[in-house]
């Protein structure tokens, strides 16, 4: 009996100190209608609440894919695509992102041409520039199918 | 003494222990995302079904929801519907539904559970490839402790929601679309049947879903009063998120900003408003009446006051 509950005790422990300490997702989905090799124009929508320039990395990131990328919270009028994101933070002796969620999205109706998201809990945390990166990567590499 | 306390220790970690590493988070299931309610529109077309963006149920995502249990659900939604004369597999269709999930938000904890769901849908014909409609849709469902105790199955509750009222809206918009009744028409050889707005009578009282559809369509809205001197109408925009809250904007009331919460009460047909601090507009439930082709009126189903307004054709 005695060693039965020491070892349910220590299964506990393991359930305990282990669940949600290493998990990984990073999903992509493109609308299969859609080829994002055919937009030129975007604009990064800045969230409001973003203090981390998440906004400016995904700028810099689609730059270097060769698209002509604006940012801010002011929209220009002629545009292909808008990308919106939301980023989730965590506290673990440091911040850190734990999710990324970056959508392109069609500016006329918001409708949503290529979505991609990255899910880092902290022992496997990511950087906000290879989160950012990570996203961009499994979208592209998805709409490249 | 000694052999009791191991017993009842023993059994608090065997409870603790299936509950800890099994997870209590359950699927949304198709059952409780089906929309059975008959389409205003009946296509006489072939149409398949594809889902992305959905997530399989963990531990540690909570109760989501799969694109093969949303799949089913849109798929049995148009069958009860009749939405469409069949739905097939693999894409052979006449035409396609793909529908992406973009975001479902979903609260830690609390009493009562908001799930919020965005997801994109596009309809294509599958002969070349062309886009009839592409549209994205918001919905949130709330559940409370009167649905449920256990919170997991709270949550799966009011993901099973906002799906079902994601589905509903989608399918709305798609019944909503004239030009695949002109198709088939002129496929049939028949004259273009007259525009939707023509065909229709009125005034009309909306259903629930119609109601849905229509505030998920028009989420600004310039109201006024509508049983008073035209001097005393009080014109005021009316702002619909897609969070469950509103907001009435009034320059020429006492309180020209006022906020509240508004909830469309499917079954019964009516719209229910909850304003803070502001008598006016009134809080409580209207049904929603067309009365011409842009024109509409909020009549309450107490004494609240008529609101009238119009939107674009």
């Amino acid at each position: 009996m005695k060693k039965t509950a020491l070892l349910l005790a220590a299964l506990n422990t393991v359930a305990a100190t282990t669940t949600g300490c290493a998990i990984n997702r990073a999903t992509a989905t493109v609308d299969p209608s859609v080829n994002l090799g055919s937009l030129k124009a975007m604009h990064v929508a800045k969230q409001p609440k973003d203090d981390n320039g998440i906004n400016v990395l995904i700028a810099e990131k689609l730059r270097s894919r060769g698209y002509s990328v604006t940012t801010g919270s002011e929209k220009p009028s002629a545009l292909d695509a808008v990308v919106t994101y939301i980023d989730r933070w965590r506290w673990d002796i440091t911040m850190y992102m734990l999710e990324l969620t970056i959508t392109i999205r069609d500016p006329g109706n918001d409708y949503p041409l290529a979505s991609g998201k990255s899910y880092h809990t902290s022992l496997t945390r990511m950087s906000a520039s290879e989160m950012v990166d990570e996203v961009l990567n499994n979208i592209f590499k998805e709409a490249g199918k | 003494m000694s052999t009791t306390l191991y017993g009842r220790v023993t059994g608090i970690l065997i409870v603790t222990a299936v509950v800890g590493l099994s997870g209590c988070a359950s699927t949304a299931t198709r059952e409780a995302m089906l929309v059975g309610a008959p389409a205003t529109r009946n296509y006489p077309y072939s149409v398949s079904v594809q889902t992305r963006g959905g997530t399989e149920t963990s531990a540690t995502t909570g109760s989501t929801v799969s694109n093969e249990e949303l799949k089913a659900a849109v798929e049995g939604s148009i069958m009860q519907s009749k939405l469409f004369k069949s739905v097939v597999q693999g894409g052979t269709g006449d035409y396609e539904i793909t529908v992406i999930v973009t975001q479902l938000t979903k609260p830690v904890f609390g009493a009562s559970f908001t799930v919020e769901m965005e997801a994109g849908w596009a309809l294509t014909k599958a002969s070349d490839k062309a886009v009839v409609l592409r549209k994205v849709v918001k919905s949130a469902h709330t559940a409370t402790l009167d649905d449920a105790i256990v919170g997991a199955t709270r949550m799966r509750i009011a993901v099973e929601g906002a799906a079902r009222k994601n589905i509903a809206q989608g399918l709305q918009a798609i019944a909503d679309l004239g030009a695949l009744d002109a198709d088939a028409r002129s496929e049939r050889g028949q004259a273009p049947a007259p525009t939707p707005a023509a065909a229709l009578t009125y005034p009309r009282t909306l259903s629930g879903q119609d109601i849905a559809a229509h505030f998920a369509s028009y989420p600004s809205i310039e109201a006024r009063r509508g049983e008073a001197k035209p001097t005393r109408q009080a014109p005021f925009t009316l702002r619909i998120r897609g969070d469950g809250t509103v907001e009435r904007s009034c320059p020429r009331c006492f309180t020209p900003s006022a906020s509240g919460s508004m909830v469309v009460k499917q079954d019964d047909a009516q719209v229910c408003f909850d304003w803070r601090r502001v008598p006016y507009p009134a809080s409580g439930c209207f049904k929603l009446v067309q009365t011409s082709a842009t024109d509409f009126q909020m009549r309450g189903v107490g004494f609240e006051t008529v609101i009238n307004y119009s939107v674009a054709p």
